[in-house]
């Protein structure tokens, strides 16, 4: 096998993983909290890449100033949704599904619109138009900056997790949220902070991804699915888990699109099947309470 | 002087189900029990007072209504909770638990009313020996002690326990006794304790009220209770 296509696989897959795991990691944090699947996730993704896009443009194809863009309108729009919206809701799991799935729907209609139905590309200016060569073929610099990125997210997002108060308020909160809010601790106000990140996060994925692989309304799906994989593969409130499981379902997709093309999308479901069979909690998940 | 808790006309529900009926309740200071049969209320009556469930009628915490607060204000107020089953934290080890809702005591606060990590420490050594270990991997008795050890940790004026005596060896039931022993003499802290271990009970307040059917028809010594044969059959099914 020719070492450079491998290398460029490999590299694929973990790129990817690195745009599930900014992606998934703030949604895995909302499923595991707030017990909210928001169906709109995606959608919102490509809301936040066409936001940015437009940041991008105006700003003369500044293409970090729209990764900021992306994550700090999406962030806005998180708050929002879960004061307005999810936080009346969400003690009734499927009105919260269908208030999301709703979102999903409105909000692909916008982006349908403002894209007109087109896939849109970014082609930044500067170093991050530039591409590193590896053996005859060459690598865009922003899809290492994504994955660079995503490794940073991981190292910070799991340091808070342990080491900090709010990391224990977080991982309690999953374990046993009304317990929390007994020992005095407003949870409703740590639900809006980490539904606001799972904003930031999309947002600045979107940019990013939409960078990758284009963006524009069909995206939405795609997205959903492989941010609720994630969720299930690397257990739900788990940072570490939803890393390993982009990196799993990253590579998974990588290799088999290129090797067995017809059937790596069955392969990739059958294998997150498989886990939720074996695993119902994930890779590496333990009991939950539900409350 | 207000009395620390008092509950006028409660009403409690699951869904719609009405689980507790116009109970009221008044409690002065010191440690009360309440005593009753399983399915008579009692978790439900703790789940009340800290807003864990939706209940109609008045609660007042030292003349403060809270009924219409959330549960994180209400423990603020200075109600803590030792619920049923402990419910510690299988994320966090066992000095997390004690850290990561630890309030700082108000100034003005009694030094024999400020509840610091050394000082719970120095009550449950055994926590201090366990402190990095997961807060569900510790021992049944040492989860008990771990579940009051930290509704201590946010200066409670009140704590509720619910049934704390639930699946202990007899050696730990004296430890816990020490600990009721302890607070009453050398703190203010009020104790509303659930039971229905009548022995366990009797070892710490003999102030009761029975609970039935979410109903309170009895309120008394636990003593004369249960020295009263048919009544004690009658409410508790014992005796």
């Amino acid at each position: 096998m020719n070492l450079s296509y491998f290398l460029i696989l490999l590299l694929n897959g973990l790129t990817f993983a690195g745009l599930l795991f900014v992606v998934a990691s703030g949604q895995t944090l909302v499923y595991g909290l707030l017990r909210i699947v928001n169906m709109g996730h995606g959608s919102l993704y490509t809301l936040g890449a066409c936001i940015g896009y437009f940041v991008y443009k105006a700003l003369e194809n500044n293409w970090i100033a729209g990764v900021i863009a992306g994550g700090i309108a999406m962030t806005i729009i998180y708050l929002f949704l879960q004061w307005g919206l999810f936080q009346r809701v969400m003690s009734n799991a499927t009105q919260t599904i269908m208030v999301s799935l709703g979102i999903s729907w409105i909000v692909q209609d916008i982006v349908e619109g403002i894209t007109k139905g087109e896939s849109k590309a970014f082609n930044p200016e500067g170093f991050f138009r530039l591409s590193i060569p590896i053996g005859n073929m060459s690598y865009p610099v922003t899809r290492l900056f994504l994955l660079l990125v995503a490794i940073i997210e991981c190292i910070i997002l799991v340091l808070i997790i342990k080491k900090t108060k709010i990391g224990q308020i977080i991982r309690a909160g999953v374990d046993d949220r009304d317990m929390v809010s007994a020992l005095g601790i407003n949870i409703k106000a740590v639900f809006l902070g980490v539904f606001a990140f799972s904003g930031l996060l999309v947002g600045m994925g979107g940019v990013m991804g939409g960078t990758m692989n284009g963006f524009g309304h069909l995206q939405a799906s795609t997205m959903q699915m492989y941010s609720l994989m994630i969720i299930i593969v690397g257990g739900r409130g788990d940072i570490l888990g939803a890393g390993i499981a982009a990196v799993v379902i990253g590579l998974l997709y990588s290799f088999l699109t290129a090797y067995l093309t017809n059937i790596s999308m069955v392969l990739i479901f059958a294998f997150v099947m498989l886990v939720m069979i074996f695993k119902p909690n994930g890779l590496f998940g333990k009991e939950v309470r539900r409350s | 002087m207000n009395d620390i808790l008092v509950l006028d006309n409660v009403c409690a529900y699951y869904d719609e189900l009405e689980i507790i009926q116009n109970l009221s309740l008044q409690f002065d200071k010191g440690i009360i029990s309440i005593v009753g049969r399983n399915g008579m209320g009692k978790t439900t009556l703790m789940k009340s007072i800290m807003g864990l469930v939706k209940t109609t009628g008045s609660i007042k915490f030292k003349g403060t209504e809270i009924s219409n607060l959330p549960p994180y204000q209400r423990a603020k107020l200075g109600i803590g909770y030792v619920p049923q089953g402990k419910r510690n934290f299988p994320s966090l080890t066992t000095e997390e638990h004690l850290t990561f809702c630890e309030k700082k005591a108000p100034p003005g606060t009694p030094e024999k009313n400020i509840w610091t990590i050394d000082r719970v420490y120095q009550v449950f050594p055994r926590l201090y020996e366990r402190r990095n270990l997961s807060g569900t991997s510790l021992s049944g008795g040492e989860q008990q002690m771990l579940a009051i050890a930290r509704a201590l940790m946010i200066q409670p004026q009140l704590i509720i326990m619910d049934e704390p005596s639930e699946g202990l060896a007899p050696t730990i039931l004296d430890v816990l006794v020490d600990f009721f022993e302890m607070i009453s003499t050398q703190s203010d802290t009020c104790i509303l304790l659930v039971e229905q271990n009548l022995g366990f009970c009797q070892r710490i307040t003999d102030r009761t009220n029975v609970i039935e059917t979410g109903k309170i028809p009895y309120s008394g010594s636990l003593k004369e209770l249960r020295a009263n044969t048919q009544l004690s059959q009658k409410l508790l099914g014992v005796g």
